[in-house]
């Protein structure tokens, strides 16, 4: 589950639809006939561009947006790198601009509705005066470099002084014909204002759709999102630009409903509305009479949207039927490939370890990738979010399932290199990426299995494609380490030995828990005290020794002596070390964090194994070495807290309270029954124990009532 | 009790005279009066506009005071809370008509650092009367679901900005909800008791979730020693609550219960959906959608003019002045539909 989540943060800037929020698998829609290219984002993203080419610096994107903050009267001194530059260049033309877009940003806030500084009459005068003469300016601007930018701003100031009215004219006399570039995107979206506010709604869907302005075209067509709405307007207009939008969000709000189990209360959290099997019934007849009667000029997108909900009601069967046939039909290019990807999302669902069907998904995936890099370049990521949707939810567990875990794990890999957050042949094996979280969950045994096969088991094309890109970036020594760490993590420290002997500390170096290794020792017990590291010691650093060898040794020589009270303290000792409890929790895994628990498949129980160990000596006649037994059964965690905070009454008054439910409770009373045997003899860390403090007057025998009346 | 009376010996009857005494003293616990009380209003939309009917409303029962929505604060912006819905005026305010500029503070606004709340509230108010053109107001009015958690947050905040308010000549007021008559009153001028919103509209076994005799009757007895003069609003609204089976989905503030391809009517308050359809839930810009599936039902949900009759006696038999001023929740052409003309005037009678 981790790995998905790591991802979803990975990307919380790219994806376009999540639609459960960052801690659950986002439900990626399949059905796509509209490019999702996030224009606001990519415009942006331009725009910064542009400016980081002007000025030579990189991440400027904070100084774009706080060019509204510059002060104007004192626009020489701004500390802005834009502003500077300029100022350095003695770039009047661009001076000027940003002069007139700085003016006009710093209007747009206080005219803002919800601001703190609610306008004057005089201010709202006042600013809109500047307006017409921010526009002006835009009107007599007569170079090229800036065109796009002050017609731009031209139309912003008439929708700011509410005249969108000149925006359509702007439009259809001037801007349209400018260079294609994110400012005539963004005029194009006034002008499609505009346009609505006309009452020429279906016109300002189709310019919002190329645009993929999807929440425009979700709040123009909130009444017709349904059934019925589809209906009448198919009946008014069989091939309106409304019906593309109405028909992608039906699917999309089925495959929601589907996605999220048909639970209502988590239907009303989503943005989406929940469709129900009627409904879809309803709607795939309606789909197939629109094909039938041919007055539509996108068969396409109605066969398909028949077909994948024909998935959703479990006609797997009819759906590939109908889904290979859309992409026959006629429609557009990106019509007939959701077809295609429908199709795949269909086949996606019955993972069958055949030829034939390894042989679909080679070419069908080898596609999809294509379809994601050509994505990337106009910033949709539609078809790599189809490959995270498909190999999370159905490849990589059912691949799994069947056994081929070689397979399942490369398929995470292409996932991850889906998103070209990194080439994977590229980079190193890096430590927290998602392909490094899928190779860490594998057993020891699998992780062997894995460097087998991509040793060259890989029987199928599909295989050996997907194996061509991982083998680079995994070495020998990376194995080495992994299945040595995997070994610890599952008990076997004697067979670990061989693996990781071959690990040189050059590796270890660059890994995140050389940070700890350097500065712990699991020699120490842990009870004893933490051995704290700051934060500011947090960075990679070089490690003298492995300390992984030198701990299996050292086990490995207990485990071989004999079963005496004080070798078992001392192998408790290291086995909790070890443990995610432990300090040295870097001896079994790569990374820990406070909420850790066993979560590696055959992970072995070494918290259990101490405290089974610790039982020898606590029962010993030695006294020092019962002593710190007992102290140290008394120490580890059990379940739920020893200690906790309640709050009762009225005022809800906290309150300590000892929780005698938690197996905690029985070693702390066995170190307090010790001590109050011997309060003399023990030792300090007995004696000035807080924990026991607390626990002794919280656990004292409550004075008896003794009240006047009682004593009567 | 009377033929016991001669029986009791002189002692006793002195001791009982003076039990009454006191007790009668303390019934007519002085806490003064609603300053000003005129005939009132909540006017609770994001956009300012009046139709006809409503400027007819106003004129008939000669409304004096219009308790206006100006905004929200919700958490948020550079200063930790921030205005939101700052209502559009498209529209002047009629004649003779005092507007109280009311403002509903959300509860988690109170766990912000609130310095410089109140001086941006007082600035705020007075810049959008100016700005629109709103005579000078005498009053303020903030609202806010405050609880024992924020209650001490809140009165910072409501003394705060009274002081700042009175330097204008300003009062403060603020409303009560039944809960709040359980602890301290706030530090304002007086306070507008909430009748309405008593029960839980998301429990469809709930009959009266917007006004029910025996959901207020536990906190009347508050008001006979409550510290702070109050005045009554009283609900005109209805609720059109929309369930599938027994989970609540939304309000469904435009249904058209007449629409016969839609809805078949089950019950005087039951309608029942027949097809599906998407539908607003929420009034003017902040409208979300919910879709209604068949079989889904609306359950009506309004308070019968012989409810607020009794609740009015009710109360007042606890807080005699209460209804000195009467503001109704809210002003809206359907809501004014909802009573007769006859009827508003007895709801508006002190």
């Amino acid at each position: 589950m981790k790995r998905f989540i790591v991802l979803s943060f990975l990307l919380a800037n790219v994806v376009a639809a999540f639609a459960c929020g960052p801690f659950a698998r986002p439900h990626f829609f399949v059905f796509s006939v509209y490019p999702t290219t996030q224009w606001q984002q990519v415009g942006k993203t331009e725009m910064v561009k542009y400016w980081e080419d002007y000025t030579g610096k990189k991440e400027i994107e904070w100084e774009v947006d706080a060019l509204s903050d510059v002060n104007l009267k004192e626009f020489n001194k701004s500390e802005n790198s834009i502003v500077q530059t300029a100022l350095k260049k003695n770039d009047t033309e661009t001076i000027n601009y940003l002069k007139k877009l700085i003016q006009y940003l710093q209007i747009s806030e206080k005219l803002a509705p919800n601001a703190w500084n609610y306008p004057s009459k005089e201010d709202v005068a006042k600013y809109q005066k500047e307006l017409r003469d921010i526009r002006n300016s835009a009107r007599i601007y007569k170079g090229e470099k800036y065109r796009p930018q002050y017609t731009l701003l031209e139309m912003r100031c008439n929708l700011a002084l509410g005249q969108e009215a000149l925006n359509k004219k702007l439009w259809v006399n001037t801007a349209y014909k400018l260079p294609a570039s994110v400012y005539r995107d963004m005029m194009k979206g006034l002008y499609a204002n505009a346009l609505v506010k006309d009452g020429k709604r279906d016109d300002a869907i189709k310019i919002y759709g190329a645009l993929g302005d999807m929440p425009s075209i979700k709040w123009l067509v909130r009444d017709k999102r349904n059934l019925k709405g589809i209906k009448s307007e198919y009946e008014a207009n069989p091939n309106s630009a409304t019906l593309i939008f109405l028909v992608q969000d039906f699917v999309n709000n089925a495959q929601e409903t589907k996605d999220n189990k048909e639970d209502r209360e988590v239907m009303q959290q989503v943005e989406a509305t929940a469709i129900y099997n009627d409904e879809i019934k309803q709607f795939i007849e309606f789909a197939k009479q629109v094909v039938s009667e041919g007055k539509t000029q996108s068969p396409a997108m109605w066969q398909a949207a028949a077909g994948y909900l024909n998935s959703m009601l479990s006609n797997d069967k009819d759906a590939l039927t109908m889904l290979t046939k859309a992409m026959q039909l006629d429609g557009t290019d990106r019509m007939k490939d959701n077809a295609r990807v429908c199709r795949l999302a269909v086949k996606c669902k019955h993972v069958v370890p055949t030829n034939d069907y390894y042989d679909y998904l080679y070419d069908e995936l080898k596609w999809l990738g294509q379809k994601a890099q050509e994505g990337h370049r106009q910033g949709d990521w539609h078809y790599s979010q189809m490959i995270d949707r498909f190999v999370f939810d159905n490849l990589n567990p059912g691949f799994m399932e069947k056994g081929n875990y070689g397979l399942a794990t490369n398929l995470i890999a292409f996932a991850y290199n889906a998103y070209d957050l990194f080439h994977i042949d590229n980079e190193p094996f890096t430590a927290g990426s998602v392909f490094w979280d899928a190779i860490d969950e594998l057993s020891a045994d699998e992780l062997m299995g894995y460097k087998k096969y991509m040793k060259g088991q890989q029987s199928t094309k599909l295989e050996k494609w997907l194996a061509s890109d991982v083998d680079k970036c995994i070495t020998d020594d990376d194995y080495n380490d992994m299945i040595g760490t995997k070994l610890m993590r599952e008990g076997n420290f004697q067979a670990a030995i061989p693996y990781l002997e071959k690990v040189p500390l050059g590796l270890i170096a660059k890994q995140g828990i050389s940070a700890y290794m350097a500065r712990r020792d699991f020699n120490k017990e842990r009870w004893m005290g933490h051995q704290a590291v700051e934060s500011v010691n947090e960075e990679a650093t070089e490690v003298k020794t492995n300390q992984k060898l030198d701990f299996c040794r050292e086990v490995a020589k207990l485990e071989n002596a004999p079963q005496t009270e004080e070798n078992a303290y001392r192998l408790a000792s290291l086995l909790y070390q070890a443990s995610y409890k432990g300090d040295c929790w870097y001896l079994t895994r790569y990374n820990v964090s406070i909420y850790d628990t066993v979560r590696y498949r055959n992970e072995a129980l070494l918290i259990s194994q101490a405290i089974d160990l610790l039982k020898k000596p606590a029962a010993s006649k030695n006294f020092r070495l019962k002593e710190k037994a007992l102290y140290a059964l008394a120490f580890i965690p059990q379940g739920e807290d020893l200690i906790y905070t309640d709050y009762v009454g009225k005022n809800y008054t906290p309150v300590l309270k000892v929780n005698k439910k938690t197996p905690q409770f029985a070693e702390m009373n066995n170190l307090l029954a010790f001590y109050n045997a011997n309060p003399q003899k023990v030792s300090t860390f007995v004696s000035k124990c807080d924990v026991l403090k607390q626990f002794k007057t919280l656990t004292a025998p409550k004075k008896k009532n003794t009240s006047k009346r009682r004593r009567k | 009790m009377n033929r016991l009376m001669p029986t009791m010996n002189m002692q006793k009857r002195w001791l009982i005279l003076l039990f009454a005494l006191i007790t009668m003293a303390s019934c007519n616990h002085k806490v003064g009066k609603v300053p000003e009380p005129e005939r009132s209003v909540y006017y609770w939309r994001t956009t300012l506009h009046f139709d006809s009917a409503e400027w007819q409303f106003l004129a008939e029962h000669q409304i004096k005071k219009i308790f206006v929505r100006f905004f929200d604060v919700v958490p948020g912006g550079k200063e930790g809370v921030q205005p939101n819905a700052t209502l559009q005026f498209t529209d002047s305010i009629p004649h003779g008509l005092e507007v109280v500029p009311t403002v509903f503070i959300t509860e988690n606004c109170l766990q912000n650092d609130l310095k410089a709340l109140p001086q941006l509230l007082v600035e705020r108010i007075l810049q959008m009367c100016k700005t629109n053109g709103i005579p000078p107001i005498k009053e303020v009015q903030l609202d806010c679901d405050w609880t024992a958690n924020s209650q001490s947050a809140y009165f910072h905040l409501l003394k705060q900005t009274r002081t700042l308010l009175k330097e204008k000549g300003i009062r403060l007021s603020a409303t009560i909800r039944l809960h709040q008559l359980r602890m301290t009153p706030p530090p304002v001028d007086y306070g507008a008791l909430m009748l309405y919103n008593t029960g839980d509209a998301t429990d469809r076994n709930c009959k009266n979730p917007i006004l029910d005799m025996a959901a207020i009757e536990p906190y009347l007895k508050h008001l006979v020693d409550y510290d702070l003069p109050l005045c009554a609003a009283y609900p005109a609204f209805g609720w059109k609550l929309l369930f599938a089976a027994d989970t609540f989905k939304a309000i469904a503030y435009d249904a058209d219960l007449t629409d016969t391809t839609l809805f078949r009517r089950q019950s005087a308050d039951t309608y029942m959906a027949v097809s599906s359809r998407e539908l607003t839930t929420g009034p003017g810009e902040d409208a979300n959608s919910a879709h209604i599936n068949p079989g889904d039902e609306i359950l009506v949900r309004e308070v019968p003019f012989s409810l607020i009759e009794a609740v009015r006696e009710e109360v007042a038999s606890y807080a005699p002045s209460i209804n000195d001023q009467v503001i109704v929740y809210d002003l809206n052409s359907e809501n004014i539909k909802r009573y007769n003309h006859n009827e508003y005037e007895k709801i508006y009678r002190p």
